[in-house]
């Protein structure tokens, strides 16, 4: 059975959809309890699903399925592994919360140790290498651009990069009055560094209200083609 | 030192992976990645309990029988109803996609639209709350490169606009984004280090 | 009866205990001189009879009198009573008397020549009336002999009784000692006299005949020890004692025998010039009187104790003993009846010589006589003599430091004699050695040593009781703190104070402008929409690098090549992102490429299938959804290095590295190409961070479809000659940007009309409302009273 095109299913869908959007929309008068319905439903559908991929990702293809299919190769991973995740559930408890933190130790040092790796070799060495290749020539000739353009661009980037990270030197010491102040010259040139990371925001807003509009029109479209769809207009 | 077990736990697992980084041994690369595998399940593990925890939240609310307690009804049923789905049709199944195009995805996305909205409300009203010269150049850049993304109405593509836009964004974009990323890259440097070498303890030590 | 209270440690005991129950000394001594009394109080004149029946030898009761009992040991008085010693040889004498014979010198008869002598000089040359120390004390026999003692007037007054002819010597030897007093000279005479006395006698009081005193009887030896030969030659002056100075052999009256007692057998002993009693039975503190050629600087022999007693000048330390002529004139101007103990005393305890150039100081319980007066003080003695206080308050002259206390304690003070005055040391000397003042030292109140001051103490530090110390209570602000009250003074007081309470706003005009401003932007969009015409030419200028970049390495991919696409965005960005990735994806698509799907997001599977489902009418059919990777940057890290072990089976249960397109990878470099769609920077980072260091090793490009929010971000990662992103799209404008480098025209247009449409709008609403806030704003500034917000 279709109605206006659509399975019953679909419409139903549809009629969903188009209800929790006006649903959302109606915040824009004030909160409402249309919203805040809309909200704790949306949120209770993303909690499962989340829980659901995690089960079917992890504990089902990454532990259970090896277990069953290759138990001897996967023995060495799945125990310790399940005997892990089985500990970690220890913090449910608040008087056995504790008894998890040996667990959630190796997390973190896991977790911390993969982050500075990364951030040192995926970061910052790649873009302090970039901002020196900022002078290479060559890449002035293949960007088509001139030279001293070029030269001139490098330099803007790469002062203002310096000036966004003097800015957040927050180190004071004692002036000759009493006060706790930056030096002068960090004072003068983070002036200058707020002003490059006031242009990045503002780029950022830019992009930002991008992607927002972008969503609106989504959602308008859907509206509208919902509305179409139903409408005999033509 | 509280927790000293956690801590030398911490310590020791993350220099383990720290040196695969820069160690291409295979033994200590077999080794990282074993423990790597361990934190993906322990990971799993600490979002199941986190979702538990929110479901154990709101059964609490509910058995108060606070004002509020109505919806944290809802949340429950949406929750259970979407687990009940998602593990019976597998999370790609027909009834899984359903849920997840009618239900979640028109209301994230309703909330993205509504945020363009405010975000215009919030440019209208800078000026009148802060009217300095950061906020200044702050709203003109948003408002050059936004200009500059897409033709005039009726007008069509100016170029000068374009290039505005693409000066902008490449040159002061780009001298301030690698400036906050190193920044941040450097905060994140220390904060790893810290825990590694047990100065910070999140994990209760 | 009353507890005694030990001399060591004052600690009180029962009357009956003999030994101190705490520190075990002696409270009751081994030996009791018929001198000392029970209460060791010091009679004037009295007897005791208690005294008289006790035959041991015990030391006199002045000695006695002078150990510290309590801190009423110095009681002065100026009607001090005569020395117990005094009065005690009186009452040997009378004891004596009784037991001897009437015996009893009378003034003129039974004293010494030169005692009998000095009182007549005393009397002619009228003498101020003795002191009281030296009054007389009731004519009773025996008692005369304090006679001599008044006799040391005033200083001039002794400069006549010792004339330097030495014309009235009290030892009569006026050819060898002019300055002695006459007594000694006679003894001295006497002792030659009797040089041949065979018979030794001792002083005892046993013996029959003694007239010596009993504590001179003490001070000569045994029968077996030498006995004091000293000649006695009548004189009306001598006093009642000296007769019992006499030996037996001497005066055969006086023959008692008495153990010599400590004290005076410690007197060193002397040559006597005029005296050359046997050396069996001459006494030490006698024999000291004996001269000594060789160590007479003079030629006149004084006696040691004179010389010691009468200098004037502070001997300085390494000086001999000698003294100077005028030194020994002055000795020699002192009383004679001045006993040799003094000198002895003085020699014995060690200490400097007696500084008497002030007036001694009134001896009061809490008054302890200066150490260089010390030779008025024995170290066995506690109390000075009687007939020395006597000699004090003749002269009132100057006060030392310390008399006052005495004074305030209602002890008058003494009144040094003439003689006593004369004999003080010159002012004007300088002393060599300094001299410590210890009359604000800690004042000693245990022990044998008290009363005494700048000594050790014999209490140990923490039985000491004192007070404990007092700390300010008061409150020590610094300058600093000071600012900060008053800072947070100052911040307190604001609190009171009435604040302009700021207009509310309304929260309608909140409503109407978000209302407007929705209104304005649906419209457009709808608009748009509606029109459905692609109005907005595609961007065809000015187009990013890195857009041509990913059409040139999506363009290079080989058929069926293994891309691996990570879903890593929201479902609330869904429309643009779908929208953005469409060109890339389709172009994929259109090259057969194998598409592998992977997302560190819970919603990625489901939106990589919502894709898949969408392409054409039955879907994509290379694509496998390997579903979500948890642990962020740590799985990711773990999927890029061993894809195979994370992620062993897709949603759909099947093995897909075992076999088909998928068979041959065994890392993430494997794959042709890796595609990240983000609307995350974060996201976008993480795959930068740890998947393009193994993707380099292999030179497998990473291209980014990413929202046009994480542009700015990911931008530096594409730019620059090391680039670490080979392509990248962003948002609606890279969509568009790309299909129109590929194809000229864009396929969403209607979508791109409303962009466009929504972004002109969104632009015009910015521009017109934040002029309209600026002038606003301006204004309210301009109208704002000082203290107020501006709102």
């Amino acid at each position: 059975m279709t109605i206006a095109g659509l399975t019953l299913p679909d419409l139903i869908g549809v009629v969903v959809g188009f209800l929790f959007t006006i649903m959302i929309f109606s915040y824009l008068i004030g909160d409402n309890p249309f919203f805040r319905l809309a909200l704790y439903i949306f949120i209770g559908a993303a909690t499962g699903f989340a829980l659901v991929v995690v089960a079917y990702n992890v504990l089902w293809y990454q532990m259970l399925l090896p277990l069953i299919q290759n138990p001897i190769d996967s023995l060495y991973m799945v125990v310790p592994g399940l005997i892990l995740g089985l500990w970690l559930l220890t913090k449910l408890s608040p008087r056995m919360a504790p008894i998890g933190n040996p667990v959630m130790g190796y997390l973190v040092g896991v977790g911390a140790a993969t982050i500075i790796g990364g951030a040192v070799l995926g970061t910052l060495f790649p873009q302090v290498g970039a901002s020196a290749s900022l002078f290479d020539t060559d890449a002035a000739a293949a960007s088509g651009l001139p030279v001293y353009i070029y030269i001139i661009r490098g330099f803007i980037i790469l002062a203002g990069t310096a000036l966004t990270l003097l800015y957040f030197h927050f180190g004071v010491r004692q002036s000759s009055d009493g006060q706790m102040r930056r030096p002068r010259w960090i004072e003068e040139l983070s002036g200058i560094g707020q002003i490059f990371i006031a242009m990045t925001f503002g780029v950022l807003f830019a992009g930002v209200y991008s992607a927002a509009l972008a969503a609106l029109v989504e959602r308008m479209s859907f509206l509208l083609n919902s509305v179409l769809q139903f409408l005999p207009l033509g | 030192m509280k927790a000293p077990v956690s801590t030398a736990i911490a310590i020791a697992a993350g220099i383990v992976v720290l040196l695969g980084y820069f160690i291409p041994y295979e033994g200590l690369v077999s080794i990282r990645t074993m423990m790597l595998r361990w934190a993906i399940i322990l990971a799993a593990f600490a979002l199941i309990v986190g979702v538990i925890n929110l479901a154990r939240v709101h059964v609490g609310k509910i058995k108060q029988g606070k004002a509020q307690a109505v919806y944290s009804v809802v949340l429950l049923v949406s929750l259970v109803i979407t687990v009940i789905t998602a593990s019976y049709f597998t999370p790609t199944g027909t009834w899984s996609l359903w849920i997840f195009n009618n239900i979640q995805l028109p209301i994230e996305a309703s909330l993205m639209a509504l945020l363009a909205i405010l975000l215009i409300v919030a440019g209208v009203r800078l000026l009148r709350r802060r009217l300095n010269t950061f906020s200044v150049i702050f709203l003109v850049t948003a408002l050059l490169v936004l200009i500059g993304t897409v033709p005039i109405l009726f007008v069509g593509e100016i170029p000068a606009l374009r290039l505005i836009r693409e000066v902008i964004v490449e040159v002061p974009g780009v001298a301030g984004a690698r400036g906050i990323l190193l920044g941040v890259t450097l905060g994140a440097i220390a904060t790893g280090v810290r825990v590694l070498i047990g100065a910070d303890r999140p994990y209760g030590g | 009866m009353a507890e005694i209270r030990c001399p060591m440690c004052s600690k009180l005991n029962p009357p009956e205990a003999a030994v101190c129950q705490f520190c075990q000394a002696r409270l009751k001594p081994l030996f009791v001189s018929p001198f000392t009394n029970e209460g060791n109080s010091r009679d004037t004149g009295k007897k005791d009879d208690a005294r008289k029946n006790q035959g041991d030898s015990a030391l006199p009761d002045w000695l006695n009198e002078l150990k510290p009992e309590d801190e009423t040991e110095y009681p002065l008085d100026e009607e001090s009573e005569l020395p117990d010693w005094l009065s005690e040889s009186g009452e040997m004498k009378d004891e004596q008397d009784a037991t001897e014979g009437p015996e009893q010198p009378d003034d003129s008869s039974g004293l010494p020549d030169w005692l009998a002598r000095i009182r007549k000089r005393s009397d002619d040359d009228q003498v101020d009336e003795p002191t009281k120390a030296f009054e007389e004390p009731e004519a009773e026999e025996g008692e005369g002999f304090e006679d001599w003692l008044s006799e040391i007037g005033r200083p001039e007054d002794v400069e006549k009784v010792f004339n330097i002819t030495n014309e009235e010597s009290p030892l009569g030897e006026s050819e060898s000692n002019e300055s002695e007093p006459d007594w000694l000279n006679r003894i001295r005479s006497r002792k030659q006299e009797v040089e041949g006395v065979e018979e030794s006698t001792t002083f005892s009081n046993e013996e029959e005949g003694a007239e010596l005193p009993d504590w001179i009887s003490e001070v000569l030896p045994s029968q077996s020890e030498e006995p004091l030969v000293i000649e006695e030659q009548p004189d009306e002056e001598s006093s009642d004692w000296m007769p019992e100075l006499t030996t037996p052999g001497l005066s055969p009256e006086s023959n008692t025998a008495e153990e010599v007692p400590d004290w005076l057998s410690s007197f060193p002993s002397k040559d006597d010039a005029g005296i050359e009693p046997d050396a069996e039975q001459i006494p030490d503190w006698l024999a000291s009187v004996q001269s000594e050629d060789a160590e007479e600087p003079t030629e006149k022999e004084v006696p040691d104790w004179l010389k010691d007693v009468g200098t004037s000048q502070v001997v300085e330390e390494g000086q001999p003993e000698t003294l100077s002529e005028e030194q020994v004139f002055e000795v020699s101007e002192m009383a004679p009846g001045t006993p040799a103990w003094l000198s002895e005393l003085d020699r014995t305890s060690g200490s400097q010589p007696p500084d008497i150039s002030s007036p001694a100081p009134a001896l009061e319980d809490e008054d302890i006589p200066h150490e260089d007066e010390s030779f008025l003080v024995t170290p066995d003695l506690g109390t000075a003599p009687d007939w020395l206080d006597e000699v004090k308050s003749e002269d009132a002259g100057e006060k030392a430091p310390g008399e006052d206390a005495g004074s305030e304690a209602g002890i008058e003070r003494a009144e040094l004699p003439s003689w006593l005055e004369a004999m003080r040391p010159v002012e004007s000397v300088v002393l060599s050695t300094p001299i410590e003042d210890t009359t604000t030292a800690r004042l000693e109140k245990a022990g044998p040593l008290a009363g005494l001051r700048g000594i050790l103490p014999a209490e140990a530090e923490i039985a000491r009781h004192r007070k404990p110390p007092t700390y300010s209570i008061k409150l020590q602000v610094t300058e600093n703190q000071q600012a900060h009250i008053a800072l947070l003074e100052a911040l307190l007081a604001n609190e009171d104070e009435a604040k302009a309470v700021p207009k509310p706003q309304s929260l309608a005009s909140q409503a109407f402008l978000r209302i407007a401003v929705a209104l304005v932007m649906m419209a457009a969009v709808i608009w748009a929409l509606w029109m459905d015409g692609s109005y907005l030419p595609a961007p065809s200028q000015n187009i990013p690098v890195e857009v041509f970049d990913a059409q040139r390495l999506i363009l290079g991919l080989q058929a069926n090549a293994p891309v691996l696409v990570a879903f890593d965005f929201e479902a609330g960005l869904a429309g643009e992102m779908e929208a953005a990735a469409a060109p890339v994806l389709d172009q994929l698509a259109e090259t057969n490429a194998v598409i592998t799907t992977v997302s560190t997001s819970t919603s990625g599977p489901l939106l990589a299938e919502r894709w898949r489902s969408s392409y054409g009418e039955d879907g994509y059919s290379r694509f496998f959804n390997l579903g979500y990777i948890p642990a962020g940057q740590a799985g990711l890290l773990a999927f890029a290095t061993d894809p195979r072990a994370v992620m062993p089976y897709d949603l759909n249960s099947v093995n897909v590295w075992d076999s088909g397109p998928l068979e041959g990878v065994t890392s993430v470099s494997n794959f042709s190409m890796v595609l990240v769609l983000t609307d995350n920077p974060e996201n976008g980072r993480a795959w930068i961070e740890q998947v393009h260091p193994l993707l380099r090793e292999q030179n497998v490009p990473l291209l980014m479809v990413t929202s046009a929010k994480a542009e700015p971000m990911i931008k530096p990662y594409a730019t620059g000659s090391a680039r670490q992103v080979s392509g990248m799209l962003s948002g609606f404008t890279g969509a568009a940007a790309f299909e129109s480098i590929n194809s000229g025209a864009v396929s969403s247009g209607a979508a791109w009309d409303a962009f466009g449409t929504g972004t002109l709008a969104a632009v015009g609403l910015i521009f017109v409302g934040s002029l309209v806030s600026a002038i606003l704003a301006a204004i309210a500034w301009m109208k704002q009273k000082p203290g107020e917000e501006v709102i």
